[in-house]
């Protein structure tokens, strides 16, 4: 049976790869001494460890009993992605309203369950509370139509 | 000097005019409302608030903006006890067993002991500053750079605490949470670390943005892959108000966390924020069966709660007493009071006394308030839970993405959100919890800042975190308090493998 | 319920139609102005602000928006002030950062010579130069003398190397022919808390934060900064009668606006400006704010602006701060 637990290999090859390109871009910046600490003294110390502990917890990961990864599917955070860019890239030119509808009719797919007309129906729902609360009660600046700026 | 009590006692009665119950009340609900939505802070609400207390007298002013500092930690809790998001620094800890407790179906229980723990500290705090303002300033002056950076230290082992997998798993998050906070200028030197050129980076990540993104977006994601996780959350709600047995659980978590926020909330930086920390810790140590722990243990949430309104309470002190805000909330009260042509500092007690007693006894009022407001609420909040997940998850991610875009008014930030959000969702994957890596960011910068600073000032000389006494002492707990983490996990770690490896 | 939500949604639309404002082609201002703060709300810069931009308000006859912009220390918020349309719609409020940061950072993403139209100043803030209650000198020439007598004993706080705190320090050393340890500080409050339990000498500090801890004999309070000496602590003299010829240095915050500005906007501006500083309730709430108003003309503004430049370029060559 092989061995092996997937999750810990991944993670502590993560956090090795994560704390070895840390502590290269650190060398990079003035580490000076300890009475007179450069920009990169402390992330050199950090990342050095990070990368330590990784391989720890890699090589750990490596001898352990197996351990499948969890699987996972796509659709969900796809959508949850792709709404809340859509949002993002929205909200300066589409105003507050549009993009506040856009992200709840995208995202609501990202469920199975979701229905065209509860979604859009919520969607409105959300861009008016969001439009009184934030616009209009906290003062937030934010165009609340595509014309109004 | 006179009577303490009488001038409380006068304070009580100025504190107690209609007007000002009337300010106390609108601060009380502001605070609660913008506490409950994620990412609008009561910074930015008090700042939007500030030209309006030019016309209101001073004491009202003053007790409607501690209204929304209180309120927004009442309200903060709520948000991350239903929805597992956390608004504010200090809400992070009562996510993790607030949460765990919703799930559980004891949302009821754990709003009410947040609520009732979060009172008891104000009270005791209250009447902390009343009678020991003078002497609980001192306490601020003998901390400088070593005894900070011991404490972080502390704090940073503690908040191992927090995760429930392997300590080493959750070390390495700490560490990646203390390097995402070198991005930015250094403070030092002004080199530019880790910035890849992004001028939205220079002024460094913002919590709102890490937060928003490991726990709202990553959240949602994994919730919606899982059908029989997001129906747990909307299952069954049990009784609104906690059990006797948990009650009697909570008593001594709720004196313990005012203690420890009463002495943190002294400190300037993130005192309310260790505060909840370190009674998370202790109450973990103190437990008889701490794997309760991160599964829904009650003293998980009374105890932070308590902590970090005590903290909340006693970071006045700095600013009563010396005239330095801890804090950049308790900066804007101090802004306020000047409008009014009050100079805190050593010597308002003395020369406006009856503008501080009624201030300090309004304190006690807000608490109370916000104790009426936030214990009916709880079965309002609770409905929230019926709503269905296929309603509810598109409302928590939009309020992620406001939150994160009225930081800086930038869409930068919501991309950075998002970016978490996808980090976060991995994470959860690797099984890898992210409290610590969360609490390594907010408490990292401060490390190395008073790292640095310590060093600057002994000339490079390391021994200076052990010559100086509160230093070593705070070492120390942290070396015993690692061993006793530690230790026991080896032994666990090995006893597994064996029965492992006898089974296969 | 139906209907209650029915009326939430007229409420709504009432609302926003309200925001609506037809872009016809009638005179300056006929929609909201925008003043950008290229900070988070809630600081010095943004208090003062919102102080002017009510009166600012009243004067112009139309809403005033307040934008916290921040980020990069205020880079970004100015950059999307000097992109703006140049129709005054889009205003700024800067300070030292508009000139300094070019200083501290390697590519700025605007050219405050060019790319802004200076409007006026509008704050001037003098610093006090304080001690520890047990540093032995009780004036300028005294400090001095106990400095000379132990270069690098004595230590300093700043709010952060290149922040105008840490410049201000080094200019007065440069002056003096002086040298004290820099220790920065995130934020002032730590600092502060340090200065009190005597674990730095000194710092140049705000007037009003000052204060309280002056008055208690925990700080003394040696000169302050500006040309003047300050209304609140006229006793103290200015490090100019303290034998610091040419020392002044000030925070001020001015208004600017894109380049190229049409002229009729402009004047209209300066009409609403100039009334916001005859305005007796906008002149209190300054004073209260504990900020010295000090209206300048434009031309004024731009020539301070030169001469700060002017001051600053030789102090940031002498801290060669690491540029990227």
């Amino acid at each position: 049976m092989a061995r092996g637990n997937i999750d810990d290999i991944l993670g502590g090859l993560f956090f090795a790869l994560v704390g070895i390109v840390g502590a290269i871009l650190s060398s990079r910046y003035q580490i000076g001494t300890a009475a007179e600490m450069g920009p990169g003294y402390m992330p050199l110390g950090v990342f050095g460890i990070l990368a330590c502990i990784g391989t720890v917890i890699a090589v750990q990961g490596a001898t352990a009993s197996r351990e499948p990864l969890e699987v996972f599917q796509i659709r969900p955070a796809l959508l949850v992605i792709l709404g809340t860019t859509a949002f993002a890239l929205l909200l300066r030119t589409g105003g507050l309203f549009a993009a506040s509808l856009v992200l709840v009719m995208i995202v609501s797919f990202a469920d199975e369950d979701a229905r065209f007309r509860e979604s859009a129906i919520a969607g409105t729902m959300l861009a008016i509370f969001a439009t009184l609360v934030f616009s209009v009660g906290l003062g937030v600046p934010l165009p609340i139509w595509p014309w109004s700026e | 000097m006179p009577d303490v009590l009488t001038l409380f006692f006068d304070g009580l009665l100025i504190a107690g005019t209609p007007t000002n119950l009337m300010f106390c009340l609108v601060g009380a609900l502001l605070g609660t409302l913008i506490g409950v939505l994620p990412g609008i802070g009561p910074l930015a609400t008090m700042a939007l608030l500030l030209p309006v207390t030019y016309y209101l007298p001073p004491l009202a002013a003053l007790i409607m903006l501690s209204g929304i500092y209180y309120g927004a930690l009442y309200g903060g809790s709520t948000t991350a006890i239903l929805v597992n998001l956390p608004g504010e620094t200090s809400s992070v800890v009562t996510m993790i067993d607030g949460h765990a407790m919703a799930r559980r179906g004891r949302a009821g229980s754990a709003l009410a002991i947040a609520a009732i723990g979060s009172f008891f500290a104000g009270c005791v705090g209250t009447i902390l500053i009343a009678l020991f303002s003078p002497a609980l300033s001192k306490v601020a002056l003998r901390f400088s750079a070593p005894e900070y950076f011991s404490m972080m230290v502390l704090g940073l082992i503690a908040s191992v605490v927090l995760a429930q997998g392997r300590l080493l798993k959750a070390l390495a998050m700490l560490l990646l949470g203390v390097a995402l906070g070198f991005v930015g200028t250094d403070v030092n030197t002004t080199e530019q670390r880790f910035t890849f050129g992004l001028p939205e980076l220079f002024d460094g990540i913002e919590f709102v943005a890490v937060a928003m993104g490991l726990f709202g977006i990553a959240d949602v994601i994994a919730n919606l892959e899982k059908p029989e996780r997001r129906n747990q959350t909307t299952a069954v709600i049990g009784s609104l108000m906690p059990s006797l047995a948990e009650f009697r659980a909570s008593i001594g978590a709720i004196v313990r966390g005012t203690g420890l926020g009463a002495v943190l909330g002294l400190l300037p930086g993130g005192g309310a924020m260790l505060a909840s920390l370190a009674s998370y810790a202790v109450e973990k140590q103190v437990a008889r069966d701490p794997s309760r722990f991160g599964q829904g243990a009650i003293e998980g949430v009374a105890g932070p709660e308590a902590a970090n309104n005590a903290a909340a309470q006693l970071s006045f002190v700095p600013l009563l007493t010396l005239g330095i805000p801890g804090n950049p909330v308790v900066a804007m009260m101090l802004a306020a009071m000047v409008i009014h042509g009050i100079q805190p500092g050593p010597q308002v007690m003395t020369q406006r006394p009856e503008l501080f007693w009624g201030f300090v006894a309004s304190m006690w009022f807000g608490n109370l308030m916000l104790l009426i407001i936030n214990l009916p609420l709880v079965g309002i909040w609770v409905q929230l839970l019926r709503i269905p997940y296929r309603l509810l998850f598109p409302a928590i991610l939009f309020f992620c993405c406001v939150g994160a875009f009225s930081l800086n008014n930038s869409v930068f930030e919501v991309g950075l959100a998002i970016a978490f959000g996808v980090l976060g969702f991995v994470f959860i994957k690797l099984k890898l919890e992210a409290a610590p890596l969360l609490l390594g960011f907010v408490l990292g910068p401060a490390l190395e800042e008073n790292l640095r600073r310590a060093l600057l000032i002994s000339g490079g000389d390391w021994t200076v975190f052990l010559t100086r006494p509160l230093s070593a002492v705070f070492l120390l707990i942290t070396i015993v308090m690692f061993a006793a983490m530690a230790i026991p996990a080896l032994a666990k770690r090995r006893t597994e493998t064996f029965s492992q490896g006898e089974a296969s | 319920m139906r209907k209650s939500a029915l009326t939430t949604f007229a409420l709504a639309i009432a609302a926003v139609t309200m925001s609506i404002v037809p872009a016809a082609a009638q005179s300056y201002p006929t929609k909201p102005i925008r003043i950008i703060v290229p900070f988070p709300a809630g600081g010095s810069a943004d208090i003062q602000t919102r102080a002017f931009a009510d009166a600012f308000a009243v004067a112009m006859g139309q809403p005033v928006v307040v934008d916290n912009r921040g980020g990069a220390s205020g880079n970004i918020g100015t950059e999307a002030a000097a992109r703006a349309e140049p129709d005054g719609y889009t205003l700024l409020i800067g300070g030292s950062n508009v000139i300094n940061n070019g200083h501290l950072y390697k590519t700025v993403p605007y050219d405050w010579k060019k790319d802004l139209t200076p409007l006026g100043l509008m704050f001037s803030n003098s610093n006090v130069l304080i001690v520890n209650k047990d540093v032995p000198a009780a004036n300028v020439k005294e400090f001095v003398e106990l400095l000379r007598a132990s270069p690098g004993k004595y230590k300093y706080g700043t709010t952060g190397a290149g922040g105008s705190t840490h410049l201000s320090t080094v200019l007065f050393m440069d002056m003096t022919k002086t040298d004290m340890l820099h220790i920065p500080y995130k934020g002032d409050s730590q600092a502060q808390t340090d200065l009190l339990s005597g674990e730095i000498q000194t710092i140049f500090n705000g007037i009003s934060p000052s204060i309280a801890n002056i008055d208690a004999k925990e700080w003394k309070a040696l000169a302050t900064t500006g040309a003047k000496r300050s209304a609140k602590l006229n006793s103290v003299p200015t490090l100019q009668e303290s034998g610091l010829d040419g020392y002044v240095v000030v925070s001020w915050q001015g208004l600017f606006g894109p380049a190229g500005m049409p002229d009729d906007v402009v004047a209209k501006i300066r009409a609403g400006f100039d009334a916001v500083y005859k305005n007796p309730e906008a002149l209190k709430r300054f004073e209260q704010l504990g900020t010295e108003p000090a209206p300048s003309t434009p031309a004024e503004h731009a020539a301070f602006m030169a001469a700060q430049s002017e001051i600053w370029t030789p102090i940031f060559r002498k801290l060669n701060l690491t540029q990227q």
